[in-house]
């Protein structure tokens, strides 16, 4: 039974469905209508664009034959032909990417458009959920956003490229304000208008605010005011700009990514953790090789790295997984891991800055537009090591909920309990008046059995520690 | 481009940066309107603050333009002056290569 994507509804043109399959698992298949077939099929055919997919800056799109099984159930919903993508590995939103991969895909929009602006194509709009991540590599998936550029029109994206990518980029690099609870609670972004109101007093002669927050935000008012004076709305249809002055904006543009960089004044709580843990060397080695070994015999498709901190874990399960998604509610830490990650070819890791005590919800319209985290993809594995120690003590989840939690992923565990005699969880509670008491390693033990069977199990630290292979338990 | 036409170019440009905008193109404010009616904030509504936008991408467009030309005349200044350089469009191709690294 097919399902349509909860997110692919907004352009009339087509429509992305999930259609099962018995090879493959499911294929992403797209319905498009009559004129959006005869457009995709003259864009496969341009150079460009197979260049663009060959590179892997777009998603691998092919036309079906109406006789494919999967071509002919999508278009019994009406459609007049179908095109298949490559599947993403696992579907993310830029509100849980660090700043590094906003900006790499903040690049790759302005070199897609300027690749088709040269050859006589342009993309109808700029928005980063139309950009999903191989590993640490961007790839562009809306395919149907490409249009013929007609008689020299207008970019109209620049407005959305501004308020989804640049604006939030400036304000990470310049303020220091985070873009991800930003683009959470707003995913049309942040509008120039809104934009100035950060950028006050010196702070307005930063790169790039003056010509694309400052300019904009005082003509769009100049503009509601005139036109709420007399009433009436200018049309845009006859508008025309020059392929020359659009490449030279679209130039000017990725020389201002390229060069905004985030550096916060000092190190992060956890950005050095891999080097100032608390474990002796030997200690250290035998969690790795825990950690590989168990992995290692298992080989999943999608490996989950709940508080991944830099990865030193999730580059050791990457040698073991098809997709790790590495999750930490650090964002300097994930974009250390990011960059070492894609510096070191990493393909297969996903970093995502999450707080996991406040996943990502639902969003968009009916709350399925943006799926939430834990509804996308349940994982084969995950990692949950020194984590439910934060959980319990500074996000206050009583420890029978969090064990629960993580029953609720249906999949196999290694976790580290970090017992209340360890170092790091005295200096944990050292100014807390709460004793959690329910954090003990016999109520920990006595939850973990109602849902798990403990297959393996070791003693690190002389016993302040231990890490637990367990499986879920079919009766929980 | 011969020197005369370089040179109005960048009297152009400088122009462009110091002329305001919206004065440029015409637009004499919003003098007289009503203050925060109902019928303005129903008309608000139904504007879409996207119709700056082709003003915008012109005007940053032409002074992009500006700018991207006065760089290639300045690398073949360069060339010029130290002699047995890249040409212009080597050093063009260079960049964008560089950037494209730069992005991913």
């Amino acid at each position: 039974m097919l399902s349509a994507d909860g997110g692919s509804f907004k352009d009339p043109s087509g429509r992305v469905y999930l259609v099962p399959d018995r090879d493959s698992g499911q294929r992403v298949v797209r319905g498009l209508t009559d004129s959006a077939r005869a457009t995709i099929a003259r864009l496969m055919s341009e150079p460009f664009f197979e260049s663009l997919m060959s590179r892997g800056d777009v998603v691998k799109t092919a036309g079906l034959r109406p006789d494919d099984p999967a071509a002919a159930s999508v278009m019994k919903m009406g459609w007049a032909a179908a095109v298949e993508h490559e599947a993403v590995d696992f579907l993310t939103w830029p509100y849980e990417w660090p700043f590094s991969m906003l900006k790499d895909a903040a690049l790759l929009q302005l070199r897609l458009l300027d690749s088709a602006i040269r050859s006589g194509w342009m993309l109808k709009d700029a928005t980063p959920f139309n950009i999903q991540w191989v590993g640490t590599r961007p790839v562009f998936i809306d395919v149907p956003s490409f249009v013929p550029w007609e008689d020299g029109e207008y970019w109209q994206g620049y407005r959305q490229f501004c308020s989804t990518f640049l604006i939030p980029l400036m304000l990470t690099a310049h303020l220091g304000i985070p873009f991800q609870p930003l683009l959470r609670s707003c995913p049309e972004g942040i509008p120039p208008e809104e934009a100035a109101r950060y950028f006050y007093g010196l702070r307005r002669f930063k790169r790039g605010v003056p010509s694309h927050v400052w300019f904009p935000a005082k003509m769009e008012r100049r503009m509601r005011k005139r036109e709420s004076g007399n009433g009436s709305s200018s049309s845009s249809k006859r508008r025309r700009q020059s392929e020359t002055t659009l490449l030279a904006l679209l130039d000017d543009l990725a020389r201002l990514v390229a060069g905004l960089s985030h550096r916060p004044a000092g190190s992060s709580n956890w950005s050095e953790y891999s080097e100032t843990h608390s474990y002796g060397e030997v200690d250290f080695e035998r969690k790795k090789a825990f950690v590989e070994e168990h992995i290692s015999a298992r080989r999943p498709r999608l490996l989950w790295d709940l508080g991944a901190n830099t990865g030193t874990f999730s580059r050791i399960a990457a040698r073991h997984s098809q997709v790790v998604v590495a999750v930490d509610g650090d964002h300097e830490a994930v974009d250390i891991l990011y960059r070492e990650a894609r510096e070191s070819g990493d393909r297969n890791i996903i970093p995502l800055v999450m707080d996991l005590a406040n996943p990502s919800p639902g969003q968009g319209w009916v709350g399925r537009e943006r799926a939430a985290f834990f509804e996308r993809q349940s994982p084969d594995v995950a990692l949950c090591l020194a984590l439910v120690h934060h959980l319990r003590v500074s996000a206050n989840i009583p420890t029978s909920m969090l064990i629960e939690w993580l029953r609720s992923l249906d999949a196999a565990l290694i976790v580290e309990f970090v017992g209340r005699d360890d170092e790091m969880f005295r200096k944990l509670v050292e100014n807390k008046s709460e004793d959690y008491a329910d954090y003990t390693s016999e109520n920990f033990q006595l939850e973990i059995e109602k849902r798990f069977t403990i297959e393996d199990r070791m003693e690190l630290k002389k016993g302040k520690r231990q890490m637990l292979l367990l499986e879920p338990n079919n009766l929980a | 481009m011969s020197r005369s036409k370089l040179i109005a170019l960048a009297a152009v440009s400088i122009c462009a940066a110091y002329v305001s905008p919206t004065a440029a193109l015409g637009f004499s404010g919003a003098e007289g309107m009503p203050s925060t009616t109902g019928r303005v904030e129903l008309l608000l509504a139904y504007i879409d603050p996207g119709a700056a936008g082709f003003i915008i991408v012109s005007v940053l467009g032409f002074i992009s333009a500006v700018g991207y030309t006065a760089r290639s005349y300045l690398s073949r200044l360069k060339r010029f002056v130290f002699r047995g350089g890249r040409t212009a469009r080597e050093c063009e191709s260079d960049e964008r290569r560089c950037l494209e690294e730069s992005g991913c």
